[in-house]
């Protein structure tokens, strides 16, 4: 006992010699990137790896750290450890960023550069980028509407599993209904049911919410809720049911009935901040919000190619040129999807 | 020689627990080790079965050297112990606690056809039968220890030690089970009895082995002398005949009406009418379990009587809080002095200021006073002879006897007119057997009354003026000291009905 | 010298128990490390530079600390009476909640919103402790149950609130579940305006003593240490246990509720729904007096140590490419290391009741 409390406290002494080992300076800029635990989450992923891209390209005098946090107490310390740690340039990830990034950013507005994706950190000292997340399902629900119809319910219903009922993510429902009520004037609010999973990660709860819809005659359920989807998915691949997946290309050639993806391309707004920050300008403050315009919203076969297949059996090229020429009137400016407050929106308007 | 102890020694801090101790033991021999709490005899038994390591000194079997450093090696060295407290699951049945640690095994699995078969034959051979199946739950003490002493058994033991095992029985469980060692002996099993209960000794015992202040004092042969030499050699000191001085009966201080609990239909306590004047000490005779314990509760309201009265000093207190008895002027030793009586866990001085700590002088502003908590430790333990070494020690570093002296002393510190005592000296050795019968008396000579509930007959007949005896919750009979005899007293508790 | 040396080991035996958990923790913690090839050695060291190494990553400790030391504080009182609730998580999520609400919404100076807020809350958190004890008395339902479901019934209810009533729509849209942030003027004051430390955590150093003295030196203390040493023995000296069930939970209630006041007050300066759960503050106060066997200065202690695990362990995910999952199993195992003697010393604790209770019948 009292030799392996020896043993103990020598590892721990070793360890802590160990560990204050001495730092370099130079040039080379830091980058910071705070975001909730990674894991497979497509829309992180996608952001991480085109970094990890860019770090490996060597273009630029650069090394980065993914500050995973786990909890809400673990952002404020890590966004707060990021000014003392000296990184040039913070990145957050997510509405987690809102309140330690607004505060650091008050207290240390010179210290580093501040940016913010996904959320309006409504900040001078922050550059904020959020996504147009309508106009992808905008996309998504006339692709809907046009296989319900090739299905034989062009009266729908069409469902839907979301992360989260609410203002916020209001832009998705909205975007849904608009697309498809723009496929077929004659779908009323009625012809939609929204179920929520209240979580990014329960996709058990999200299949069992595709099931029911599924029992009340939904031929396609449009999955918004991150890394649930996957119950989504696997529901639709035992009852033969169409849907479509969020954030990142989630077809699948073993699940033929994933029929496309509404995309929030964080790579690309990863690797536009990361020039925006060594040019000339450097990081420009304030909120932007991009969208397909921009390429960074968009859906799969309309906006890209994928990287599987398209289920053109189902999905067929006819359609395809359809949503190609949606997609083109919003790129343009001739078909303005811009989200009402959920208690003015009227469905068809 | 069978089993050979020499030069054994042990100091805790700068006491001496085992001093150059040496014992023998010949095959089929019942060896008494007898001694006062604390003299060392538990410490040379924790020695033997591997629970204690000795600073010094050497163990022989058959006159090879074992070296024994856990009670692993003492069984396989065919050495059994019969815990006091026993070490058994009440969940299991006999055969399970029997067999535990040591199941048979069949091709894969405990195989319970030949575990069950096992104890069976195990009962036969040493006359102790059991029904295999029995659960452990609700079984009465004696054959509780039956299966611990059959489970030391079934470990093909040839040494068994038994650890004080009269202490929780009846007196027909007892004589049971001197019977069943004298049989164990007679195969050639040899045994070690620790002891404080002398006529067990000379029932059972070859040979006594006497401790004090962890050295050896004697060695005799039973057959060669007395209680009165043993007790001699145990304490080192005579034990004088108690006189009990005459004292003059005052006002009753404490009575009991009809009293009654009745739970399922079932009286639990009958119909009870007793009491207790000041100058007296009445004994309530009876075997444990036939509503002692209820009678208590029902006094201090802990359980709620069904029916009838309880007076202290002239005021009604039936079925009121524990406080409002203690204030009226009672104080208690519990039955239990582990359970009911003190904290294992807690301080001296924690356990000792237990019912004043309310009190001035103890506390103010809800503040509690230790330097005076503390002395007030010290004088109980001084006044009361309580071996220890500090008021900050824990209650279960204390011996049995000086556990139950402090709780007395503090008991009676209260200075209350009357005071129950139950089974006061249970588990105590004489020394301490004698001091709080001393101080009993003492409390009956300053003109305070005594309720004394024990199932020890002698006690209750040397101490008590006026003696109730107590059967299945209905108080059978009433003597007082000069017409009280052990015959009719042991023949009502027994559930006779009086001859009158 | 060799009687200071003793000394010193007898005031170190308490620690041995927990330092041998965090010991093997550690080391199942490396073996993992290994199998994904980190080099264990550089983790720790960076867990330790993470948690102690300058003022900044001391003061971010700390501040983690101070919400586990007061639901540690806590569970202490309550445990140290026989009474085994676990409603910490709740107290701490409807203290912050009133707390919050009270200082965002009532009109007045800021320094009697301040009180009053803070009564609000810890009374709110007592009022819970106190019903599970009602349950109990009266319906003999078990703490544990009554405290545990209504951790869970708090958190929803708590949420419900929130996103329908006092929703702050205007950061993020609403997209996460929390109240507006409270003024200015009425937050903890930074000890140093760089580092995360706020006097919450002095003012949960004098609780800590305020503790103490109340469980050490009073009559209330007493009696619940004896209860708790043997319930058979403190009935039959008098002692109202029933009294003190209700007096303990209350007192339990009313520190875990400040729990959650003081990260109101000195964190996230509104309530966030959630936030007080996913960090398990409540469990790791729990743990916290387990570990320290309800001694109030031995929770101060256990808690800063359980929060460096943490504090180093978000330091792992900012210093390596280690993946967060490599420092949660680490924080896992110390857990279940410490869990595993809390949990034989449970048992044997209630062994022991039920040995005492029948004996009493």
């Amino acid at each position: 006992m009292k030799k392996l409390l020896g043993i103990l406290s020598v590892v721990f002494v070793v360890v802590l010699l160990v560990g204050c080992g001495g730092s370099d300076d130079s040039d080379t800029k830091r980058i910071a990137f705070i975001t909730d635990p990674v894991g497979t989450n497509p829309f992180l992923t996608q952001a991480t790896e085109k970094l990890e891209e860019i770090y490996n390209a060597g273009t630029y005098d650069m090394e980065y750290s993914i500050m995973e946090s786990q909890d809400s107490g673990a952002w404020l310390d890590n966004v707060r450890a990021a000014v003392e740690e000296d990184y040039d340039l913070i990145i957050a990830i997510g509405w987690q960023a809102w309140d330690p990034m607004n505060e650091i950013a008050d207290q240390y507005p010179d210290a580093a550069e501040y940016v913010c994706i996904d959320t309006d950190c409504a900040n001078d000292n922050i550059k904020s980028i959020t996504f147009n997340a309508a106009e992808g399902a905008y996309l998504i629900g006339a692709m809907a509407a046009l296989v319900v119809d090739e299905l034989g319910f062009p009266e729908g219903p069409i469902g839907a599993v979301h992360a989260n009922p609410g203002q916020g993510s209001f832009p998705w429902r909205f975007g849904l209904m608009e697309g498809a009520h723009y496929i077929n004037s004659d779908l009323e609010m009625d012809d939609f049911i929204f179920n929520y999973t209240s979580s990014y990660s329960d996709a058990a709860l999200a299949k069992e919410l595709a099931l029911g819809q599924y029992a009340q005659g939904a031929r396609f359920i449009n999955g918004a809720s991150a890394v649930a989807d996957f119950g989504t998915f696997e529901a639709a691949l035992e009852k033969g049911f169409y849907t479509s997946g969020q954030d990142a290309d989630r077809t699948n050639p073993d699940n033929p009935y994933i029929l496309s993806t509404q995309v929030k391309y964080t790579g690309v707004v990863t690797e536009n901040i990361v020039d925006e920050f060594f040019s000339e300008t450097g990081i420009i403050t304030g909120h932007t919000e991009l969208g397909l315009a921009d390429d960074v919203v968009g859906a799969i076969y309309i906006t890209d190619d994928g990287t599987n297949p398209r289920n053109s059996a189902i999905l067929t090229d006819e359609m395809i040129v359809i949503l190609r020429e949606l997609a083109e009137k919003i790129r343009s400016g001739e078909l303005v999807v811009t989200v009402p407050l959920e208690e003015d929106y009227i469905f068809g308007e | 020689m069978f089993l050979r102890m020499e030069n054994i020694y042990k100091k805790y801090g700068s006491l001496y627990a085992n001093k150059d101790v040496g014992l023998t033991l010949k095959k089929g021999e019942i060896l008494a080790l007898v001694g006062e709490n604390g003299a060392g005899k538990t410490t040379i038994m924790k020695v033997l079965y591997g629970l204690v390591k000795p600073d010094s000194g050497d163990i022989f079997i058959n006159d090879k050297k074992v070296d024994i450093t856990n009670p692993r090696a003492a069984i396989k060295h065919g050495i059994g112990m019969v815990q006091q407290h026993f070490m058994l699951f009440d969940e299991f049945t006999v055969m399970e606690n029997i067999v535990y640690g040591r199941e048979p095994r069949g091709k894969l699995f405990f195989d319970v056809k030949k575990a069950k078969q096992d104890v069976i034959n195990l009962g036969k051979k040493y006359e102790l039968p059991l029904d295999p199946d029995r659960g452990l739950n609700g079984m009465p003490v004696g054959l509780k220890q039956r299966v611990e002493i059959l489970k030391v058994l079934y470990q093909d033991t040839d040494i068994i030690i038994f650890d004080e095992p009269t202490a929780v029985l009846t007196p027909q469980e007892v004589t049971e089970l001197l019977k069943t060692m004298k049989s164990l002996a007679a195969i050639g099993k040899s045994i070690i009895l620790i002891t404080h209960k002398l006529n067990e000794v000379m029932e059972v015992a070859d040979r006594a082995l006497v401790m004090r202040e962890g050295e050896k004092v004697g060695d005799v042969l039973v057959k060669d002398t007395s209680i009165k030499e043993l007790s001699y050699l145990m304490v080192g000191r005579h034990i004088p005949n108690r006189k009990v001085p005459k004292v003059k009966v005052g006002q009753t201080v404490f009575e009991t009406k009809n009293l009654s609990i009745v739970k399922k239909d079932v009286a639990i306590l009958d119909d009870v009418s007793i009491n207790v004047k000041r100058g007296e000490i009445v004994g309530i005779a009876g075997v444990s379990g036939n509503g002692q314990s209820e009678l208590v509760e029902a006094v201090f309201g802990l359980k709620k009587s069904t029916s009838g009265n309880v007076i202290i000093n002239g005021v009604d207190v039936t079925n009121t809080t524990i406080h409002n008895v203690r204030d009226n002027g009672v104080a208690l030793v519990p039955e239990d002095r582990n359970i009911h009586g003190s904290a294992a866990m807690a301080t001296l001085t924690e356990n000792s200021i237990m019912g004043y700590y309310h009190l001035d002088g103890f506390s103010k502003y809800g503040v509690i006073d230790y330097k005076a908590s503390e002395e007030f430790t010290k004088e109980l333990i001084n006044e009361f002879d309580v071996a220890s070494s500090s008021t900050k020690q824990l209650m279960n570093s204390l011996s049995g006897g000086n556990v139950q002296k402090l709780i007395l002393a503090r008991e009676i510190n209260h200075k209350s007119p009357f005071l129950i005592v139950a089974e006061p000296t249970r588990g105590v050795d004489i020394g301490a057997m004698e001091f709080i019968h001393k101080e009993l008396i003492q409390k009956r000579t300053n003109g305070d009354g005594v309720l004394l509930i024990s199932s020890e007959l002698t006690e209750i007949l040397d101490l008590s003026d006026r003696i109730y005896v107590i059967f299945e919750g209905q108080i059978k009979g009433e003597f007082t000291r000069e017409n009280a005899t052990k015959e009719e007293i042991g023949f009502l508790m027994l559930g006779g009905n009086s001859i009158e | 010298m060799n009687k200071y040396y003793k000394k010193t080991l007898n005031l170190l035996e308490p620690l041995k128990q927990p330092a041998m958990a965090i010991g093997f923790a550690f080391i199942v913690g490396a073996i993992v490390m290994l199998f994904t090839g980190a080099n264990p050695i550089e983790v720790y060291g960076i867990m330790f530079k993470g948690a102690f190494s300058s003022q900044f990553y001391l003061s971010a400790t700390f501040a983690k600390a101070t919400p586990i030391i007061l639901t540690g504080l806590g569970a202490s009182v309550a445990w140290r009476a026989n009474c085994f609730a676990i409603g910490g998580e709740g107290q701490m999520i409807f203290g912050a909640l009133t707390a919050a609400l009270i200082a965002i919404y009532l009109p007045g100076p800021l320094w009697i919103r301040i009180i009053i807020s803070m009564i609000g809350g810890v009374a709110v958190g007592g009022g819970m402790s106190l019903f599970s004890a009602y349950l109990f008395d009266k319906l003999q339902m078990s703490l544990s149950i009554s405290t545990l479901m209504m951790n869970y019934s708090s958190k929803f209810l708590a949420m419900g609130l929130v996103v329908m009533f006092f929703l702050d729509t205007t950061s993020t849209g609403g997209m996460l579940k929390q109240t507006k942030q409270i003024p200015e003027g009425m937050r903890f004051p930074r000890v140093n305006a760089d580092y995360a430390l706020t006097i919450g955590f002095f003012i949960a150093v004098i609780i800590v003593l305020l503790v103490w003295f109340l469980l050490n030196k009073t009559k209330y203390g007493y009696e619940s240490k004896m209860t708790g040493y043997n319930p058979e023995f403190s009935r039959f000296g008098g002692i109202n246990a029933k009294r003190i069930m209700y007096l303990s939970l209350f007192i339990s209630g009313v520190l875990s509720a400040f729990a959650g006041v003081s990260e109101v007050y000195g964190t996230y300066f509104r309530y966030v729904s959630g936030s007080l759960v996913s960090g398990g503050t409540a469990w790791i106060g729990l743990n916290a007096a387990l570990i320290s066997a309800y001694n109030p200065i031995g929770v101060l202690i256990s808690s800063i140590i359980l929060a460096s695990i943490q504090t180093g362990g978000t330091a792992i995910s900012r210093f390596t490419d280690v993946p967060l999952e490599i420092s949660q199993i680490l924080q896992g195992c110390i857990t279940l290391f410490i869990s595993a003697k809390i949990i034989i010393k449970w048992r044997r604790k209630k062994k022991l009741i039920k040995v005492v209770e029948e004996g009493g019948n």
